[in-house]
């Protein structure tokens, strides 16, 4: 008799893990069966719902392109008060992502061509616009102007490079630096020549200020407060225009197509949950004697559950990776296109739990059963 | 007076169904630390029902199992899980060893229950396998032994944790009589270390060499 016993009767938590883990090992046909079901939910679920999900995903990336979170706020009449300093202001609200000012337009021409075309002048306010491209030349300083594209052309500056002023006196020349092309909604700001104040430059007021919302959601409420946000010592002259339409489009693209991905994916998984549950109960059932062994031996009937799940959990998150490695190939095969790293995480997610739950009824049948009964050689 | 060690059962009634006959009926008994005591008795006499039920793996229908001085068949399901897997240990008739593990691993299956650390339980388990002759084995399967080697592997099994108390269910009724001798005489030994020790067993000859007998009727 050792002189070490009696032992705590006990098992270690990571010595259960552990067996359970080398269980899914070396019972490989029942492994490799639960394994395949696994990865079997997970094909189907993103080559179904996963597809529609991508499907979601490249339509709503689409729609968000054409500004579902761009607000702006205009001050028709140039008397709202609106200064740099309530635009920059913007900058500290968590449900602003970016803003932009842009002041009252003067036209100017090239000093290089003064009698080519005139383009309109503003005043920027805030950083270049993350919507804004620039093509040529670089960021403008304290002083400098981007020119649009289009206004480029208009006022004859081939490079992008050269100075503009006002028509006729030639005052307030400003050298221009770069070219910038806008897109979407900012497509607007191509005709422009966007001029940074100088250092010592007198505050003027902000006829139109752009803000981006950090996300769809916070787009109602800041429709409704920026008037306020910006600092406007005369509000009601102000309005806001805000993309509804753009908004309702993201919604109904949304709700549809979750819905009918949410429906599918309910169903793939009530049906893996079936399999998984019926194919663990033939697992228990071969393995009836290492159960009563080990019931004998002293193992607790939580211990016997524990021991299913964990070898249930190994063998799912191995059919999880295969199945959702195979899926994501088929669904861009098929789609050319991806869900989001959040679905496809959450779909191995359910999976492996789905497969757990299956797994509880036949975890506790093998708890459950006489360990006599199997033990006993007739 | 009886020895805080050891094992009582007292008026024991075990019935597998309400109203059917009990297969065990109102035995008060001790079981001797230090001791073999040969279960003997004709076939559905209740021998391995008995040893079950001091096992604590059936519950008795009235009447205790004491463990050491405390009523354990009255305990729920893991705390008599605990005392079997910390104090005792079982041979069962069938060596009931998993065929998909090695001899090694399914020696020290019994210290995954009883909380042994693996570094002791492996040390121990390869001293067993080496004073029972499965030494050279101990990377083999069950598939690949003899029915004596691993009835010799489930006897390592069982004494792995050196527990206080032993049970075994016909541990010799599928062996040679070289085999039943080496598993008989390790039993004994282990009693003779302080263990008790409970043998069911049909062996007349194995059960006049007991410490103390009980005959079932």
């Amino acid at each position: 008799m050792s002189e070490h016993a009696p032992w705590p009767g006990r098992p270690r938590a990571r010595h259960l893990v552990r067996d359970g883990a080398r269980t899914a090992l070396v019972q490989r046909v029942s492994s490799v069966a639960g394994a395949l079901v696994v990865a079997v939910v997970c094909v189907v679920v993103l080559a179904t719902a996963g597809r529609s999900a991508a499907s979601e995903h490249a339509i709503l990336a689409q729609v968000d392109s054409v500004g579902t979170r761009l607000l702006t706020l205009v001050d028709d009449q140039g008397t709202s008060g609106v200064t740099a300093d309530g635009v920059l202001a913007l900058g500290q609200v968590d449900a602003v992502g970016s803003a932009f000012g842009l002041g009252t337009a003067v036209d100017v021409r090239s000093v290089a061509t003064p009698d080519g075309g005139a383009a309109a002048r503003r005043t920027l306010v805030g950083e270049l616009p993350s919507g804004l491209t620039l093509v040529a030349g670089r960021a403008p300083g304290p002083g400098e102007a981007v020119v649009g594209v289009a206004a480029a052309r208009t006022l004859g500056l081939a490079d992008g490079l050269g100075a503009v002023a006002l028509p006729r006196t030639g005052a307030g020349e400003t050298p221009v630096v770069g070219v910038v092309h806008g897109s979407g909604p900012l497509a607007n700001l191509d005709e422009l020549v966007l001029a940074v104040p100088a250092a010592d430059a007198a505050p003027a007021p902000v006829r139109f200020v752009y803000v981006t919302a950090r996300s769809v959601g916070d787009v109602p409420a800041l429709t409704a407060l920026l008037p306020g946000l910006v600092r406007a010592t005369n509000p009601a002259v102000l309005t806001v225009e805000a993309p509804s339409g753009a908004i309702a489009l993201r919604e109904a693209i949304s709700g549809e197509l979750g819905a009918s991905s949410r429906q599918m994916m309910a169903l793939v998984l009530g049906v893996g949950l079936v399999i998984v549950s019926v194919s663990t109960y033939g697992a228990v059932a071969g393995r009836r004697r290492d159960f009563g062994r080990r019931r004998a031996l002293g193992a607790s009937r939580s211990a016997i559950v524990v021991l299913v799940l964990v070898q249930t959990a190994v063998v799912a998150c191995a059919g999880a990776v295969v199945g959702l490695g195979l899926g994501l190939w088929a669904t861009w095969t098929a789609a050319g296109s991806l869900p989001s790293v959040a679905f496809v995480a959450g779909v191995g997610v359910l999976a492996v739990l789905v497969a757990l739950v299956g797994a509880v009824p036949p975890a506790l049948a093998a708890a459950l059963r006489d360990p006599v009964r199997i033990l006993r050689v007739p | 007076m009886t020895p805080p060690e050891a094992l009582t059962a007292h008026d024991l009634v075990f019935t597998y169904r309400r109203g059917a006959p009990p297969v065990v009926d109102g035995l008060t008994h001790t079981f001797a630390p230090g001791a073999l005591t040969a279960v003997t008795g004709p076939s559905g006499s209740g021998k391995s029902t008995l040893l079950y039920v001091l096992a604590l793996m059936l519950r008795p229908t009235s009447g205790e199992v004491r463990w050491h001085g405390a009523d354990a068949s009255a305990l729920p399901d893991a705390a008599r899980a605990r005392l079997r897997a910390g104090h005792a240990g079982f041979v069962f008739q069938d060596a009931v060893l998993d065929p998909a593990r090695t001899i090694l691993d399914n020696v020290r299956e019994a210290a995954l229950f009883a909380g042994m650390p693996d570094d002791e339980a492996r040390a121990r388990a390869l001293e067993l396998c080496e004073r029972f002759g499965v030494g050279h084995r101990v990377d083999h399967r069950p598939g690949e032994i003899s029915g004596g080697q691993a009835q010799r592997v489930a006897l390592c099994r069982a004494l792995l944790t050196g527990p206080r108390v032993v049970f075994g269910d016909e541990p010799t009724g599928n062996l040679d009589g070289a085999s039943a001798r080496v598993v008989w005489d390790a039993l004994r030994d282990h009693a003779r270390a302080g263990a008790t020790v409970v043998v069911a067993t049909h062996d007349e000859r194995l059960a006049a060499e007991a410490d103390a007998r009980l005959v079932l009727a």
